[in-house]
């Protein structure tokens, strides 16, 4: 199989209810390689486009655990072997550990939460200041009010005739073939 | 629409509750045949127990009411028909009111400072005498529950009267009454536990007990509902009208109170650790010594621990079955907690009455509360927001 | 539904024939303004705060050359105005995250519109609470001897202080908030390039936006990793206002060693920050032309907000006056008496004033839809919540255990002016935030533009059904 020489067919819609129905048909269609751009999250599309877990509440989970116990690791080396040190009647040993539980929490979060933002960005592949879809003209009305469906050439069901029928049948605004 | 519930499940858990309960009460009674002192002091603790349901139902049902919300509806009448045994509650207080006075008192099997022998002696209780004093106990006790039965009272009668005539008025009501009736809570409840647990160890005191208190009725409340939901949600009319998402919500406030009854615990805690005063710390040391420090662990492992990292799936929240099992695990740690909290200030040690009470108590008050339950329509249909929440499946 | 109306009549989220065009028009056309044509009254506004933001810098500027010595701190009285403020710009601090995070997780979508500015007057504030105790060091330049590394001093810090947890409860707070808010503004940076006129603007906000392309796929990630940054900030915030309060709680000076500090003063803070929330909001609202975004319903749900934590932090007052008379203690009872009678009395009074009696009128409709008196109701809170600060800090130092050591308090003119110079940061950033940035967060706008069509929707086709149905039960009864 050759690769066709396109990124993929894109077709634009003007309602949120409009690109609802047309994920969902695309869906049973049998198409997996797609992508809806949408200017806000809508769960519908979501679950049709792109049914997969996300994989961000795994490195969080991650970042969380080694955060606290990195934090209340670190507290019991400074403060019980480093440079043990009886501090207002606080025994300088394991039984002192109340005073350590707000610096484990806090790095615990901390940790957490660069997990979250930074899984989020790099799955998502970001930053990435080029991609094919921007050649479609009026693209720039997908974060404002415009809806489009991208099926994506790589799609082992793409057919550049049958999936712009397929497209057609949905009655989108229009119809754009992405360059890559 | 206005259905009770019929489940034959839930007539044998009544049932076996009752057995539970009247086999209890026949034991209490050889308890306090035996020895009248462990018998009044796990009464104490058993109450306490018990109590926890009915308050903490009330103050779920009228947050509800102030916030609205779709899992509130699915469970209100649950709430309301806990709420309504609250004159049993005050019927059960009985006891626990008459160990301040005449021989009961001298023998201080609960309180030393209704002994005048003893408060002859310490400075500190003359000091505390014009509040902790067998009269005035008594008649703070008598404000309590009155404001908890009219209360609860009156907006289960209003919740009533929507039921029956669909009457836009009793929401507004209910509404109305809710405000302040959350206010007096929290200022009785307060008080009710510093009368009767926090001053248990009279030179004893921490602000923020009753609010740990409070969280931990919450917890106990919520568990509850859980269980009926896992017994009954499957049961027409309940079928029709509990959504996976109601019981999200409500794994998810479970979620929140177990992490909020770390919160206050350890507040308390790491406060009266840090300050190491001589009026706070005997508290910990006797709690943290002599075998007590097992319980500590235990319940940092298993009121914590545990269940928060099981709640943190968000699968398992949105199973009824499955968060049933957390809630049951859930409400026996609420039992080991209020052991750990009230049964060291007891220098009696151990007995079989202490598991005697809170399941005889508690089998009592299960029968009574779903014979309530029964009794009524499960759903509020009348509600004016209930449309809104049941029948709007789009979103 | 119409029954649910009568009962309590719905207020809109969104103001009336608004799309997803307008929305997003409106709101981005503030940022995407010519710089020529920035209004007269922003650039006034932002001179004032421009002139404040330097005698602020005035003032750190001579204690740097003096020392702490310039303000009014004595022994017994070492924590004054740098501590109060200190806590006092925290508090402020949290309305932010507790909108965007704690309303997101109980699904109030009435947050949408003041979540962003909400977020941003957090991140200033916390910018100007962080300023304030490395201030008090002492040798302010020094700071970095708080954070753990590895050193030739061989030295760590002692982390069994609660001002070590300090260091990190607020690092961690303003770094987590950064990041929620620059998360939430990568879609809005990605509308603003596509809008933008000129090349320049759509190569800058093309950068910020990361080449986000509103995509599903990126979507999925971007609402679970939001909700999961949410589900981290709501017990953040809650861990930091109580560690602040564990500065106090853990030592054992009657007023400070109080065990129902942590949840107070988390209540407390989510009050005065819903304060600084309405403070500014009110006349943002009316200046820019949001009404209909920023509604009367958000107003009334603020200030029920407001009631709550308000009766929480007047309960806390009442119960630290009661356990303070009940422990029998002879500290503890003085300590109640010179809050109520003693020289710094009416400072207390005032307080229960504004903060317990005052926030009671909010049981009434009238006084929560009542702009005016919201405004007015807000800043009071503000300085209410400063004289608790000051209450706990002063009252419970300036007459400690040993009476030969008393000694009353006086803040100087460099106590003031770096107190009144830190709004002159916080109104500079502010300004320049609502100037250059989005202030209202637009794809979530017309995402609750989304939902509220849908409802509308189905309470439609519900009534549809409903007359071709059975009557409903009001009508059957």
């Amino acid at each position: 199989m050759t690769r066709p020489a396109i990124y993929g067919l894109m077709a634009e819609f003007d309602s949120a209810e409009a690109i609802t129905k047309a994920a969902h048909r695309a869906h049973e269609e049998g198409y997996h390689d797609m992508d809806a751009y949408t200017p806000f999250p809508i769960e519908e599309v979501i679950e049709a486009v792109s049914p997969r877990n996300t994989g961000v509440p795994f490195f969080v989970l991650i970042g969380g655990v080694l955060g606290a116990s990195g934090g209340f690791f670190m507290q019991m080396y400074a403060m019980t072997i480093d440079y043990p040190l009886n501090i207002g009647g606080r025994p300088p040993n394991i039984t002192g550990w109340p005073s350590f539980i707000p610096i484990t929490f806090e790095s615990g979060i901390l940790l957490a939460a660069f997990a979250a933002v930074i899984s989020l960005i790099a799955l998502n592949g970001l930053p990435m200041p080029y991609h094919p879809v921007f050649n479609v003209p009026g693209f720039e009305r997908a974060s404002q009010d415009r809806f489009f469906l991208c099926i994506e050439a790589t799609d082992t069901k793409f057919d550049r005739r049958r999936t712009r029928e397929f497209l057609q049948s949905l009655q989108p605004r229009q119809i754009t073939e992405v360059e890559p | 629409m206005n259905q009770t519930i019929k489940s034959p499940q839930l007539n044998l858990v009544q049932l076996v509750a009752l057995g539970v309960g009247v086999v209890g009460l026949v034991l209490a009674a050889a308890g306090a045949a035996i020895n009248q002192e462990q018998f009044y002091q796990s009464y104490l603790f058993g109450y306490m127990f018990v109590l926890a349901f009915a308050l903490g139902s009330l103050a779920f049902m009228m947050i509800h009411h102030l916030s609205g919300g779709a899992w509130g509806l699915a469970i209100r009448r649950m709430l309301e028909s806990a709420t309504l045994t609250m004159p049993f509650m005050a019927l059960l207080f009985i006891p626990i009111g008459l160990t301040v006075f005449g021989d009961l008192a001298t023998q201080h099997y609960l309180y030393e400072w209704a002994d005048p022998a003893v408060v002859a002696q310490d400075p500190i209780l003359q000091a505390k005498q014009v509040y902790l004093n067998p009269n005035f106990f008594i008649i703070r006790a008598i404000i309590y529950f009155t404001i908890w039965i009219s209360w609860s009272l009156l907006i289960c009668k209003w919740s009533s009267d929507q039921d029956r005539t669909g009457d836009l008025g009793a929401a507004r009501w209910m509404r109305r009454f809710s405000g302040p009736g959350l206010v007096l809570y929290v200022l009785t409840m307060t008080f009710a536990v510093t009368d009767w647990i926090m001053s248990l160890s009279p030179t004893w005191f921490s602000s923020i007990f009753g609010v740990i208190f409070m969280v931990g009725q919450g917890l106990s409340t919520l568990a509850l509902m859980v269980i009926l939901l896992a017994l009954l949600a499957h049961r027409e009319p309940l079928a029709s009208f509990v959504q996976t998402k109601h019981i999200h919500d409500i794994g998810k406030l479970l979620f929140g109170f177990v992490i909020l009854w770390a919160y206050v615990s350890f507040a308390q805690y790491v406060i009266q650790w840090s300050g190491d005063l001589a009026e706070e710390t005997p508290w910990y040391l006797v709690r943290s010594s002599g075998g007590w420090q097992v319980i500590v662990w235990a319940l940092m492992l298993f009121h914590f621990f545990v269940p928060f990292f099981i709640l943190l799936s968000r699968r398992l929240k949105r199973n009824v079955q499955s968060l049933m099992i957390v809630a049951l695990f859930l409400i026996v740690m609420r039992l080991v907690d209020l052991f750990w909290i009230i049964v060291p200030e007891f220098e009696t040690g151990f007995s079989w009455l202490y598991l005697v009470m809170p399941l005889g108590m508690g089998g009592l008050w299960l029968a009574l509360f779903l014979g309530i339950l029964k009794r009524r329509p499960i759903l509020p249909v009348n509600d004016p927001n209930f449309e809104e929440a049941f029948l709007h499946h789009g979103h | 539904m119409q029954r649910y109306e009568q009962i309590e009549p719905m207020e809109p989220i969104i103001g009336p024939g608004q799309t997803y065009a307008t929305i997003t028009e409106r709101i981005s056309s503030i940022p995407l303004t010519d710089l020529r044509q920035t209004p007269r009254g922003w650039l006034v506004g932002f001179a004032i705060s421009f002139s404040f933001l330097m005698l602020f810098l005035i003032s750190i500027l001579w204690l740097f050359a003096r020392g702490t010595g310039i303000w009014g701190l004595n022994i017994p009285v070492a924590w004054g105005f740098a501590i109060i403020n200190f806590v006092w710009w925290i508090g402020i601090g949290h309305a932010g995250t507790l909108i965007s995070a704690v309303l997101l997780l109980f699904q109030q979508s009435w947050r949408n519109s003041i979540n962003r500015f909400a977020e941003a007057m957090t991140l200033f504030a916390v910018a100007c609470a962080g300023l304030f105790p490395i201030l008090h060091l002492g040798r302010p330049w020094l700071f970095y001897w708080l954070i753990p590394y590895p050193n030739t001093l061989g030295m760590w810090p002692q982390f069994r202080s609660p001002l070590a947890w300090d260091v990190f409860a607020i690092s961690t707070y303003a770094t987590v908030s950064l990041l929620f808010w620059l998360v939430g503004l990568i879609p809005d940076f990605a509308i603003l390039r596509d809008r933008a006129a000129g090349k320049l603007q759509r190569q800058i906000f093309g950068l910020l936006s990361l080449g986000w392309r509103s995509s599903s796929r990126h979507w999925h990630r971007y609402e679970m990793a939001y909700l999961i940054l949410a589900a981290l900030s709501t017990p953040l915030v809650v861990s930091v206002h109580s560690i602040v309060s564990l500065d106090f709680a853990v030592s054992q000076l009657p007023g400070w060693h109080v065990t129902i500090f942590p949840p107070y003063f988390v209540a407390g803070a989510v009050f005065s920050g819903f304060a600084m929330v309405l403070t500014l909001t009110i006349p943002i609202r009316k200046w820019y032309n949001l009404e209909d975004f920023i509604t009367m319903k958000h107003l009334d749900n603020m200030a029920k907000v407001m009631l709550v934590t308000g009766s929480i932090v007047f309960y806390g007052y009442l119960m630290e006056l009661f356990y303070g008379w009940y422990s029998a203690s002879a500290f503890e009872q003085f300590m109640v008496l010179n809050r109520m009678i003693g020289p710094y009395a009416p400072f207390f009074w005032a307080l229960i004033v504004c903060n317990g009696i005052i926030p009671q009128l909010l049981w009434f409709k009238f006084f929560r839809q009542n702009i005016p008196f919201l405004f007015v109701f807000s800043i009071i809170v503000n300085i209410g919540m400063w004289l608790e600060r000051f209450v706990i800090v002063v009252i419970s130092l300036h007459r400690e255990f040993l009476p030969s050591s008393w000694d009353m308090y006086t803040p100087t003119f460099w106590d003031w002016s770096l107190y009144i110079g830190s709004f002159g940061l916080f109104f500079t950033l502010l300004f320049l935030f609502i100037r250059f940035l989005p202030m209202i967060n637009i794809f979530e706008m017309s995402m609750l533009q989304f939902s509220e069509n849908e409802k509308a929707h189905g309470r439609e086709a519900r009534r549809v059904q409903l007359a071709g149905d059975t009557p409903e039960p009001a009508e059957m009864a």
